[in-house]
């Protein structure tokens, strides 16, 4: 994985350059426009750093670009090589989107197996019983964690918990420089404020 | 000799649930169910002990067993100890079961007896149940218990179907197995399996051999390794056990980041008025045109400092401003800002203006504006010290 601190560099690049583009179409936002303007720009300034390459990124972008209102600004914020990202984006998607109703097939049927098989068994010894118990809760959360992980929801399980290692070092590093930026524009805010009232 | 001493084993497992009464059968028949909970974790180094008589165990499978079974040990010595803990034993079976050794030699035997029934049934706890029908195992025991690595036949459930279920893939899945092996016996185990003409799989104790549970077992545990590395990601993960809890702190901590994000976003859209807060607004009242590269370079000193002194401690921020100055004067300043974020080596970036993460610049006429993106913390010194050589190398 590339580190921590080389990651949160090229996020900033392109978040800022992504900013830069988007800045100029509108003068005057309100604070929510910026809100969404700010959060959209860092999303896809990430999931263009992994270019493509890990699910989640394109499942981020594929999300960006699907409603009509984003779609332009995402276009606009990715910048000139937006339309080949795109591309790569949609068709891996597509593929997806394909698999989704043969795997949710085949997870339907294996979990009804299960069910029934559970409820068959009326005298089933305590560690059977206990096992299944944790199969199930287990389940669950990776059910949780598949809604969590963009684009998590048509992954197996060993894929899903690559992509949300992945996932969580880009959130921490997106998380780093926006709290960073943050409180350097409070400070220099303030800063500012000062320095205009001492003079 | 060796197929007395399989008899005597024999007899000593099955003759203790028949012949005992009372107290002393209960109390045997806990200690046996104890010990059954027992073997589960010494798999590994039962395995251990499997893994090394490899060759030894191809010879025995494959030489023709007629019904006398014939017990593997193949060191004298051991035996001759157990025959006589099996001699002075015997005599003295009516009465209390108070030589150690025996009783350890007979649990351990119980044990792999029960054990390897209950390789078919997991649930039976029976002892004498199968005992007849796993002769071999018994036998093969008492090498074993004295811990003599070139003892032992294979001890799985069925060596037939092992026999049949080779493949070359199936190496992998045995040398995972081999948890608990040390690596020279992994070496000897690979090596061995180059020279045989199909690879055994080693299943641990208990445990069944067909291919599609090992392939199972196989996928499982790339998802525990895989489980392991995000537990160390995760903070406050790695003391946890089970998988629902560890998955449990990952969501909690997946969902905390995103709601982070949400409010930084937030915080940021309410500090700045304008979008591209970096551009202008963190300079907007002091950086309308700086007339002096001086000045504007003291006002970046200031600037580190009072973000420094703030513990924005080795992270990254942006320095920027704009100002008059030549265009000598800009290339300097961005060579010295290359020179310090690249420490120190100027030269290969002389011509690679595109591979700059650290610095935007956009120069338009004799203004420069001039960012750097900057990764502070204990590089802020040199910082300051690059930016003081500007100062005097301009004004000179």
């Amino acid at each position: 994985m590339r580190s921590p601190s080389s990651l949160k560099q090229e996020f900033l690049k392109r978040w800022m350059r992504g900013l830069q583009r988007c800045t100029s179409s509108k003068k005057d936002m309100n604070v929510l426009e910026r809100k969404k303007v700010i959060k959209l720009s860092a999303d896809l300034a990430i999931a263009s750093a992994r270019n493509g390459t890990t699910s989640w990124s394109r499942a981020l972008i594929a999300n960006a670009s699907r409603d009509n209102d984003n779609r332009i600004l995402a276009e606009r914020i990715l910048g000139p090589e937006s339309d080949i990202l795109i591309k790569r984006v949609s068709t891996s998607v597509g593929t997806v989107s394909c698999n989704r109703k043969i795997r949710s097939k085949k997870i339907l049927k294996r979990s009804c197996n299960s069910v029934r098989r559970v409820r068959k068994g009326t005298h089933l010894p305590q560690k059977v019983l206990a096992k299944s118990i944790a199969k199930r809760l287990v389940q669950k959360r990776t059910q949780i964690l598949k809604r969590l992980v963009p684009g998590g929801e048509f992954m197996d399980e060993l894929s899903l918990i690559e992509e949300t290692l992945d996932y969580i070092a880009y959130l921490r590093a997106q998380v780093d420089v926006m709290r960073c930026i943050a409180s350097a524009t409070e400070l220099i805010n303030h800063m500012n404020i000062g320095g205009n009232k001492m003079v | 000799m060796e197929p007395n001493l399989g008899t005597i084993v024999r007899s000593i497992s099955i003759g203790p649930n028949r012949e005992e009464t009372g107290l002393e059968s209960l109390q045997f028949r806990e200690e046996i169910h104890r010990l059954m909970t027992v073997p589960p974790e010494n798999g590994s180094s039962f395995t251990e002990l499997l893994q090394l008589p490899e060759t030894q165990a191809m010879e025995l499978l494959h030489s023709p067993h007629s019904d006398e079974v014939v017990p593997v040990p193949l060191s004298g010595e051991p035996l001759h100890g157990i025959n006589d803990d099996h001699k002075s034993y015997l005599p003295s079976f009516n009465g209390n079961l108070t030589f150690p050794s025996n009783k350890v030699l007979i649990e351990r035997a119980a044990k792999f007896s029960v054990f390897a029934s209950g390789e078919h049934s997991p649930e039976t706890s029976s002892v004498p149940s199968d005992s007849s029908a796993n002769l071999e195992k018994v036998k093969s025991e008492p090498a074993e218990t004295d811990s003599n690595p070139n003892s032992s036949q294979l001890l799985v459930s069925d060596p037939a179907v092992n026999i049949k279920n080779q493949r070359s893939e199936k190496r992998k899945e045995r040398e995972k197995k081999g948890k608990g092996c040390t690596k020279k016996s992994k070496i000897e185990i690979s090596q061995d399996a180059e020279k045989l003409p199909y690879v055994h799989v080693r299943a641990r104790r208990g445990q069944a051999t067909d291919s599609h549970s090992l392939a199972e077992r196989a996928r499982r545990e790339k998802i525990n390794a895989r489980m392991k590395l995000l537990q160390e990601l995760v903070p406050g993960c790695s003391k946890i056990s089970g998988t629902a809890l560890v998955l449990d702190e990952i969501i909690n901590h997946v969902q905390s980041l995103q709601r982070q994000v949400e409010l930084l976003s937030m915080r940021l859209a309410t500090v700045n008025p304008r979008v591209d807060f970096n551009l202008d607004s963190l300079f907007a009242p002091e950086v309308s045109m700086h007339n002096t590269l001086s000045s504007f370079i003291s006002l970046l000193t200031k600037k580190i400092e009072i973000l420094f002194v703030s513990s924005i401690n080795n992270l990254v921020f942006l320095l920027g401003g704009v100002f008059h100055c030549t265009l000598a004067v800009q290339i300097q300043i961005y060579l010295a800002a290359l020179c310090f974020s690249r420490n120190h080596v100027p030269q290969e970036l002389l011509g690679n203006h595109e591979d700059d993460d650290y610095l935007l610049t956009n120069t338009s006429g004799s203004d420069c504006t001039f960012y750097v993106v900057v990764e502070m913390g204990k590089n802020r010194n040199i910082l300051i010290q690059i930016l003081h050589h500007i100062n005097t190398h301009a004004s000179s």
